[in-house]
């Protein structure tokens, strides 16, 4: 991964002192704590770590998806925006299948942009112009089920990026994928993120992948063990 | 086993809902036949309680009356046995006043010693002693004679006898008193004699013996009987054993005796009915049966995701398709067993409470019976329901494939082969065959021990209701389907700016919506259907009784009483009376014939009686009374009487009336002005309706003889408790709450308030299963869906745009078209059960309140499901994708 702009801007994200705590009756798993980080404009970072280490909850957290029960967390480069995924903020490619079914290619492209309250017309020119430019122009009519696994996530990553975010967050975008599947949806990611300037985060637990990034979070047990470059 | 177990255990809600939606049906079909079984105990109560005389046996020619008697008196089953003596006058005669007044030929009958005690119904003393030589009330009015005054028998080939009058009667049950004992049916006089006189039996004895040896045409002896009434509670199996026993009596006197069978008669109407309460099942319960079915189906549906998800997982995991059957029949049998089980409980409870009934038949075989039949449908269901369904899913062999959230494209296969319209088009068939001319439903021929029911005319309506719902299918699945546009343009309001994606995702999830779309439909259908038939039963019964009574409460003066001028002043200020309406009562000949006549206000009877257009023929109550007021000759007549003299619209009419200065027949001029087929009060045979002033004009007598009365908000049986203190004992005063439980000899004398308030409820629960239970469990398969939409920066609202989107289709069209359906489903259900109603309703009932009840219910069902959804989304988000 080019990494020659990373750290280059102001901080998107600024996380201290964070943990998450999940509760059920009377019992609470601790899925990340003690965490302080800080992700740049431009920055590629990749998070690595064995199953069950915290990874998805954290970049949750780093996405405003979620919030944490300890700590805080701001996005100043975003304008300290709240829990949101709104077009131009933060851009989300989940794990598994993340395509509303119902949906066909381009609308699911699409759908960010319109609860954004953009225009239906406009929202879905530049869901088929996010299709294109990831080679997906052929199947902007097809519905998810009618995809390949590496299709339907390729449609995941037009979607996180067609509002033009800031902040890419992407949780194991290739864990289902081949190889050839999954250096194309890595490469879409690289190049949107390049166009707009955006902070790239990957998680995997794909050597293959973390190698394709320099700056590499380790973490296990829920904490960040090692970082490759300190952000402070 | 373990599999089970575990099922309840860790899955309660996969087995708890489709159980819920078993036991509905177990519940409505046990509550069902819990009604039937009261029904027609009731049914058969009503019967023996409207018959005074039981068996009228006649002895024949050749046998010894007492020798007869003797033996029916020892017989088993016979309570009591009395002689009594029919014998044929040449005429009766009496001076009263001055004037002498003759009849024509009539019947003395001669009664025991303890006669009246005996048989207390069969006679009503109007006018002084219940004992001695009583007159009839009409025959009191021909000979203008009352207690006190002479009477001449006529008998032939002797000389008169002369009686002292004790007192007049009336005959409530003349019809079956006077019936040709042994006559087929069909051949009876169409009207009891118009002139009778009863005697002490010695006294008849004493004039008829001698005929008897001469004429004995003219003389008949019988024996009234009373049985002890030990019978079953079903009347086709009393009316089996009580008809057995009546021609096992005459089997073993060997010919020497004919039972008119009173009690037989009665019963044979009962069973009629009680097949008609069999009908009401097949019609209501049906479908509502079919409707749980449904919903267990859809509950089924709600969770095949999951239980995809797991079959698949064990598949992989080595499990053979014989193993995942297995599970799905345990599955089944669990749901089976548990829904019947507390359905079973329901329905007994709901017929305690319903219908006062403790059990689910009228005998224990019976109720083990359809207590069986009602868990064997609960089973069937659960088969359909459950084991079809994790049958088909254990074929699917990937979890990918298990995790399809869209169903296939492509029609089902109903639709691609007009399965609806050919439905519709059948119900429509049906429906003319059967509605034409005068079809019954109910087939019970008079005498004959076998009854049935043409279920073939009750197709008609099961057709209509399973093809407007296959209907609402294809017209919801047209428009969702291939009418984006519209659908984005009409789902702007409830989804503002994401009308574009909702619509896309109604589109491409319209099978699934269909599916509730058809369930709300056919539930909205039976709903209306059911509440419409309901209420307009109601209001027949109301009709009846009114028919019967004439108003809320009705004053008769005896016959031939003087009756104070200012009688209908002094009713109008008891406190209470809203209106009084006085009409005109006599007797007059029409040729040889005896009827009654009424004379009526046009101005004022129609509001006062509450006529109904189905009381005439050839024209409305309105057109009827606008010719009576135009022509003050007018006179309708009954239709028999219209046939009989080939009358045309205008011909003149001349009766014979009694004069009022002389007390003699005067001859009066009238205009055929139309047919009339009931009138309040009046009898079921002939009668004559006229202006009450022209018959004043003519007769010199304005008296009335009936007084309506209309009661306002006081109950009819306190009002007429105050009528009587102010009318004294002179005149007769009913009122219609009795008279509602005196009359019935159709149906509508079954108390149907249980059913009524049974199935509506049902409805209710149904429509708001159909409406929010449906959705709810519809969105909660998206919940995936919505997840991924709020993790896509969706706000609460945003999400609920979806929700409301569906719902908002869900009541267009399931609401909209199940209510068109049922609007149709109503009117035909009226008309192919008319035999119900008595008399026909001539406009359906439709209860309003009910119906907006339905239709909130259905709304805040929806609302509800929508409002769940998109509380679910606010969970954190994490655990919402976590959980998926």
């Amino acid at each position: 991964m080019a990494d020659e702009a990373e750290g280059a801007g102001g901080a998107v994200v600024v996380a201290a002192g964070v943990a998450r705590t999940y509760r059920s009756g009377a019992s609470s798993v601790v899925a990340v704590h003690d965490v302080t980080c800080r992700i740049g404009a431009g920055d590629r970072i990749v998070i690595v770590g064995p199953s069950g280490s915290g990874k998805s909850t954290l970049l949750h957290l780093l996405a405003g998806l979620d919030r944490p029960t300890v700590g805080t967390i701001a996005w100043p480069a975003l304008g300290g925006s709240p829990l949101t995924l709104r077009p131009g903020t933060v851009g989300f490619v989940f794990q598994g299948p993340s395509l509303v079914p119902a949906l066909d290619a381009a609308e699911n492209v699409a759908l960010p942009l319109q609860l954004a309250g953009v225009d239906d017309a406009v929202a879905m020119a530049a869901a088929l112009q996010a299709l294109e430019q990831l080679g997906l122009g052929a199947v902007a009519r097809q519905l998810p089920e009618e995809l390949s696994g590496g299709q339907s996530q390729r449609v995941a990553v037009a979607r996180a990026l067609v509002g033009s975010p800031r902040l890419i967050v992407a949780d194991e975008p290739t864990g289902r994928l081949d190889h050839a599947a999954a250096a194309s949806v890595l490469d879409a990611l690289d190049h949107a993120a390049a166009a707009v300037g955006a902070a790239l985060v990957v998680s995997t637990h794909d050597p293959v992948v973390a190698d394709r990034f320099r700056k590499r979070w380790v973490m296990a047990d829920g904490k960040i063990e090692s970082m490759g470059v300190w952000v402070g | 086993m373990r599999w089970t177990a575990a099922l309840v255990r860790r899955r309660p809600g996969r087995v708890l809902g489709p159980a819920a939606g078993v036991a509905l049906a177990v519940a409505l079909l046990g509550s069902l036949g819990a009604f039937i079984a009261s029904a027609k105990g009731q049914m058969t109560v009503r019967a023996i309680s409207q018959v005074s005389v039981d068996w009228q046996v006649e002895v024949q020619p050749g046998a010894v009356p007492a020798a007869t008697l003797e033996t029916l008196t020892g017989r088993a089953g016979i309570r009591e046995a009395v002689p009594v003596g029919m014998a044929q006058t040449s005429g009766l005669q009496a001076t009263v006043g001055g004037t002498t007044q003759a009849t024509g030929p009539g019947v003395v009958v001669g009664l025991p010693d303890g006669y009246r005690a005996a048989f207390p119904r069969e006679l009503r003393t109007l006018a002084g002693s219940d004992e001695g030589v009583l007159l009839a009330q009409q025959t009191a009015a021909n000979l203008h004679a009352g207690p006190g005054d002479t009477v001449e028998i006529g008998v032939a080939g002797g000389a008169p006898v002369r009686v002292v009058v004790s007192g007049v009667v009336e005959a409530p049950f003349a019809d079956s008193l006077f019936q040709v004992v042994g006559a087929p049916p069909g051949s009876q006089a169409t009207a009891p004699p118009d002139n009778v006189l009863f005697l002490p039996l010695a006294t008849w004895h004493s004039t008829f013996d001698p005929l008897a040896g001469s004429r004995p045409d003219l003389v008949r002896n019988q024996i009234h009987v009373r049985l002890d009434h030990a019978l079953p509670s079903d009347p086709s199996a009393a009316f089996t054993r009580e008809t057995g026993a009546a021609r096992r009596l005459e089997a073993d006197l060997t010919g020497s005796v004919v039972v008119g069978d009173n009690l037989g008669a009665t019963l044979d109407t009962a069973r009629k009915d009680a097949l008609y309460a069999q009908v009401l099942f097949v019609l209501l319960g049906a479908p509502g049966a079919a409707l749980a079915a449904l919903l267990a189906r859809a509950v089924v549906s709600a969770g095949r995701d999951r239980r995809r998800r797991e079959l698949a997982l064990l598949r992989l995991r080595g499990a053979s398709r014989r193993q995942l059957d297995r599970l799905a029949l345990a599955e089944a049998a669990t749901v089976g067993v548990l829904g019947s089980t507390i359905g079973l409980a329901g329905g007994l409870l709901v017929g305690r409470f319903g219908f006062r009934s403790g059990t689910l038949g009228t005998t224990t075989l019976q109720s083990v019976g359809w207590a069986a039949a009602s868990a064997a449908a609960g089973m069937l269901i659960a088969v359909v329901a459950v084991g079809l369904p994790a049958r088909r899913d254990s074929g699917v062999l990937s979890v990918a494939a298990a995790r399809r959230e869209v169903a296939p494209a492509g029609r089902p296969l109903a639709l691609r082969y007009g399965v609806d319209l050919v439905l519709l088009a059948a119900a429509g068939l049906v429906f003319w065959a059967t509605s034409r001319s005068r079809y019954s439903v109910v087939v019970a021929p008079e005498g004959v021990p076998t009854v049935s029911v043409s279920y073939w005319a009750l197709a008609g309506p099961l057709l209509l209701w399973a093809g407007s719902g296959l209907l609402a299918w294809r017209l919801s699945d047209l428009a969702l389907g291939r009418g984006g546009r519209v659908l984005r343009v009409a789902l702007r309001p409830v989804a503002g700016g994401l009308a574009a994606p909702a619509a896309a995702t109604l589109g491409r999830q319209r099978r699934s919506l269909a599916g509730a779309v058809v369930l709300l439909s056919l539930t909205v259908a039976f709903a209306i259907s059911t509440a419409v038939f309901n209420s307009t039963y109601r209001q027949q019964v109301g009709v009846d009784a009114l028919l019967t009574n004439g108003a809320p409460v009705t004053v008769i003066e005896p016959p031939a009483a003087s009756v104070p001028a200012d009688r209908a002043a002094r009713l109008a200020a008891v406190p209470g009376v809203v209106h009084v309406e006085a009409m005109q009562h006599r007797f007059v000949y029409v040729g040889n014939d005896l009827q009654d006549l009424y004379g009526v206000d046009p101005a004022t009877i129609g509001p006062s009686a509450k006529l109904q257009d189905a009381y005439f023929a050839g024209g409305s109550a309105r057109d009827m009374l606008n010719r009576l007021a135009t022509q003050a000759d007018a006179a309708l007549v009954s239709d028999e009487t219209a046939h009989d003299f080939q009358l045309h619209l205008g011909d003149r009419l001349r009766f014979r009336i009694r004069d009022a200065a002389t007390g003699g027949l005067v001859e009066v001029d009238f205009h055929f002005a139309g047919v009339v087929k009931e009138f309040p009060t009046a009898p079921t045979d002939s009668f004559v309706v006229a202006n009450a002033s022209y018959i004043a004009r003519q007769t010199g007598d304005p008296s009335p003889g009936t007084f309506l009365i209309e009661n306002g908000s006081v109950p009819p049986h306190v009002l007429a408790d105050r009528v009587r203190q102010a009318v004294g004992t002179g005149a007769t005063v009913n009122d219609i709450e009795t008279s509602r439980r005196v009359v019935g000899s159709s149906l509508t004398a079954v108390d149907l308030g249980g059913l009524t308030r049974v199935e509506l409820a049902y409805a209710l629960v149904l429509a708001i299963a159909a409406g929010g239970l449906v959705l709810g469990l519809g969105l909660s398969q998206r919940r995936r869906s919505f997840a991924i939409i709020t993790a896509l920066g969706a706000r609460p609202r945003q999400v609920a745009a979806f929700a409301r989107s569906e719902a908002a289709v869900l009541a267009i069209f399931g609401g909209v078209l199940g209510a068109l359906g049922g609007w149709a489903l109503a009117h035909m259900l009226v008309r192919v059960l008319t035999g119900v109603f008595d008399p026909a309703p001539t406009r359906v009932a439709v209860p309003w309140g009910y119906l907006a009840a339905v239709a909130v219910t259905v709304a805040c069902g929806l609302m509800a499901a929508t409002g769940s959804s998109s509380r679910a989304t606010r969970r954190p988000l994490s655990e919402e994708l976590r959980d998926l």
